[in-house]
């Protein structure tokens, strides 16, 4: 592994590399800063485009974008009030305060410095837990991992703390999606209604494209205006963006907390940056000896705030190289780059790809210092691309979807698609259905199929072996525990008719 | 008296049809190739005419509750799912919705005839101008400013073949080449 680590180091120096996390980290950046585009568009949007690129330099694109955006979204949270992303909607609690106290530039440098030594830990977190993931592994056989895809995806609804029923039917509408086309486990072509298109089943990129990009932009473009509307922007100074950077040190507490908040939710499916973001700010709130400093502009929460949604990262991309789950968009539309790369997630990738794994360790951290440059050196220009009105973005987005759909296969029928996608999202998400977990039973369906069947052919057909494996008990118990527990929290808040009758 | 949201009821129709189709589809299906879409579906299908009884019957919409079912929780779901859109599922009236979608076919339809070289500025000026409201020497600038970028990237430097429109399949020899892929 350190070999490995060694390589990847030295590959940093080429100019591909260089080029794909400048890339990288300037659409991260971008869209962070724009609110409403975030990390996962940016993601899907670049995503056709990599096919046919060397994949280490496409992880390192893929890198750039997963280490920056929640820090690009730091800045318009700071300086106009309007969170970039929705992981950092805490910073605005105290950044913005200190913006109309004309201590713009100094939040800016807290923040940027939190989010950089927030990563950086995550990150070191990660490279640490990998070898035990790898040893971790061995451990699960088929039935396992079939439990595990079925968490995964529980999970995820579950920690969205609503609409389990959604949430589920949702995966399992994905699931059921991503049998349609050629069955590698089966070697026949099932579901294509007579249709050649549906030969190779459905694509992810058209999917994922009209799900996120092509839906979301129906989203604000049908709202209309600029989502950030405050163009007072006060950065007091280079000298006082500098003074906050410093700063950081004298919140050791804090930023820790954060940071490790961070790294933990961060590597539970579902949970993200949001709930990382409250939690550790709330924390640092109740352990504070001065509360009612937080929410008036008092730099231990701006730390606090981004320290946290940065230090996500590194927990994040645990599940996902080690057991193949994603646990958020990003994550999501990572896996549909392993899946158009034909990188296998999990052992494979560990112990044979470890260049890869790197390659994203090492792409996450070098975009995040390059990031935290840009962002100390020009926050406030960067703060006015969030007055840009979505009106003239829509059109650009549109444009970069079509023909990303279309590069991937060169068939002008994946762009239909992706527009029909567009709508079935859209509605999708006007009636409560969570997409994410539609998007990861897709990907992870015919893993599902794979790991079912080949139980069943351990077994010789009994389905006995679902059950008595301890790691598959461990993993129901907790599945059981995620349904019952949700249940008992909406049965407290609805109570049953007949109560609330009488 | 809980009102019936239709447009909910519409899209559990949808994906019940989706589930359904597959799992109906799979009997056709010898052995165990049929397994993975009973498992699944079934329990999908199941949840999804849960949605749809507990949409029609008010009394059942409150023992959703027990599963987490509740309209308002929607926004929510939406905005961790567009990447961290913290504006949310905050989108236009109906009829906002429309015409961008207007725009999106509009857009599909000109590639498909026209192809990318002429629908994609076609569609920037009429856009810019219509939607964005910019004046149409604005717009017309503008796409001249964003085009030639994304010729150069695109075309010149990722040389990716870009679909060049239905019409000179009709029109041989006119516009020049490309072909629709075979639907059926």
């Amino acid at each position: 592994m350190f070999e490995a680590f060694l390589d990847g180091l030295a590959g940093m120096g080429s100019p591909a590399v260089i080029g794909a996390i400048v890339l990288g980290t300037t659409l991260g950046v971008l869209f962070g800063v724009i609110p409403g585009l975030g990390s996962v568009i940016a993601m899907t949007l670049i995503l056709p485009f990599t096919f046919g690129w060397d994949p280490i330099i496409a992880m390192y694109v893929f890198a750039g974008i997963i280490g920056t955006a929640s820090t690009g979204g730091g800045v318009p949270a700071i300086l106009l009030n309007t969170p970039g992303t929705i992981a950092n909607v805490c910073t605005t609690f105290d950044g913005f305060p200190m913006t109309r106290r004309g201590e713009g530039g100094r939040a800016i440098g807290l923040a940027a410095t939190a989010s950089a030594l927030g990563t950086l830990f995550s990150i070191i977190v990660l490279a640490a837990l990998l070898p035990l993931a790898e040893v971790m592994l061995r451990a699960f056989t088929p039935p396992d991992f079939f439990w595990l895809i079925i968490l995964g995806l529980i999970a995820v609804t579950f920690a969205s703390r609503q609409n389990m029923a959604k949430g589920l039917a949702a995966g399992g509408v994905g699931i059921l999606i991503a049998l349609i086309g050629f069955s590698p486990v089966f070697g026949v072509r099932r579901y294509t209604l007579g249709s050649e298109y549906l030969w190779d089943g459905i694509e992810i990129v058209p999917l994922v494209i009209g799900f996120f990009a092509l839906s979301e932009l129906i989203v604000y473009t049908s709202r209309g205006g600029s989502i950030a509307r405050d163009a007072s922007v006060n950065l007091g100074g280079f000298k006082q963006i500098m003074r906050g950077a410093v700063e950081v040190f004298q919140y050791k507490a804090i930023l820790l907390r954060g940071s490790v908040i961070g790294t933990v939710i961060g590597a539970i499916p579902g949970a993200g940056g949001a709930v990382a973001n409250f939690l550790s700010y709330s924390t640092a709130k109740q352990a504070s000896k001065t509360p009612e400093l937080f929410g008036t502009g008092y730099p231990g929460g701006v730390v606090a705030s981004e320290s946290s949604n940065d230090a996500k990262d590194g927990g994040i991309l645990l599940p996902t190289l080690t057991f193949g789950i994603p646990g958020n968009g990003e994550m999501v539309i990572l896996m549909g780059a392993f899946v158009l790369h034909g990188i296998q997630p999990g052992r494979d990738l560990l112990v044979n790809r470890l260049d890869i794994v790197w390659a994203i360790i090492l792409g996450v951290i070098a975009a995040q210092v390059l990031t935290t440059i840009i962002i100390l050196g020009g926050g406030a220009w960067l703060a006015r691309i969030s007055l840009v009105p979505v009106k003239y973005i829509a059109p650009f987005v549109a444009i970069l979807s079509f023909i990303g759909v279309y590069a991937v296969r060169s068939n002008i029928w994946d762009v239909a698609l992706a527009v029909f996608a567009a709508i079935v999202g859209f509605s999708m998400r006007r009636a409560g259905f969570p997409l994410i977990t539609a998007v990861i039973g897709f990907v992870l369906g015919q893993l599902a199929e794979e790991k079912f069947t080949q139980s069943l052919q351990i077994s010789g057909g009994g389905y006995s072996i679902f059950f008595t494996r301890p790691v598959s008990i461990v993993l129901l118990l907790a599945i059981l525990f995620m349904l019952g527990w949700s249940m008992y929290k909406a049965a407290k808040k609805n109570p049953a008719p007949q109560a609330a009758e009488s | 008296m809980t009102r019936i949201n239709g447009f909910n009821l519409g899209v559990y129709a949808f994906l019940l049809t989706v589930a359904l189709s597959i799992v109906l589809g799979a009997t056709a299906y010898a052995g165990k190739q049929q397994l993975t879409a009973f498992v699944i579906g079934i329990p999908t299908i199941t949840l999804l005419v849960f949605l749809v009884l507990a949409e029609v019957t008010p009394r059942l919409v409150k023992l959703t509750g027990a599963f987490g079912v509740s309209e308002d929780d929607a926004p929510q779901a939406a905005e961790d799912d567009a990447g961290g859109s913290p504006g949310g599922m905050e989108a236009g009236s109906w009829r906002r919705v429309g015409i961008v979608y207007g725009w999106l076919l509009l857009y599909f339809a000109m590639t498909f005839v026209l192809g990318f070289y002429i629908a994609i500025p076609v569609f920037m000026v009429l856009f810019l101008t219509i939607e964005s409201r910019l004046i149409p020497v604005y717009s017309v600038g503008v796409t001249v400013a964003a085009g030639l970028p994304l010729y150069i990237i695109f075309r010149l430097v990722l040389d990716i073949p870009l679909w060049t429109g239905i019409l000179p399949r009709i029109l041989p020899g006119i516009i020049g080449g490309g072909t629709v892929p075979q639907l059926n």
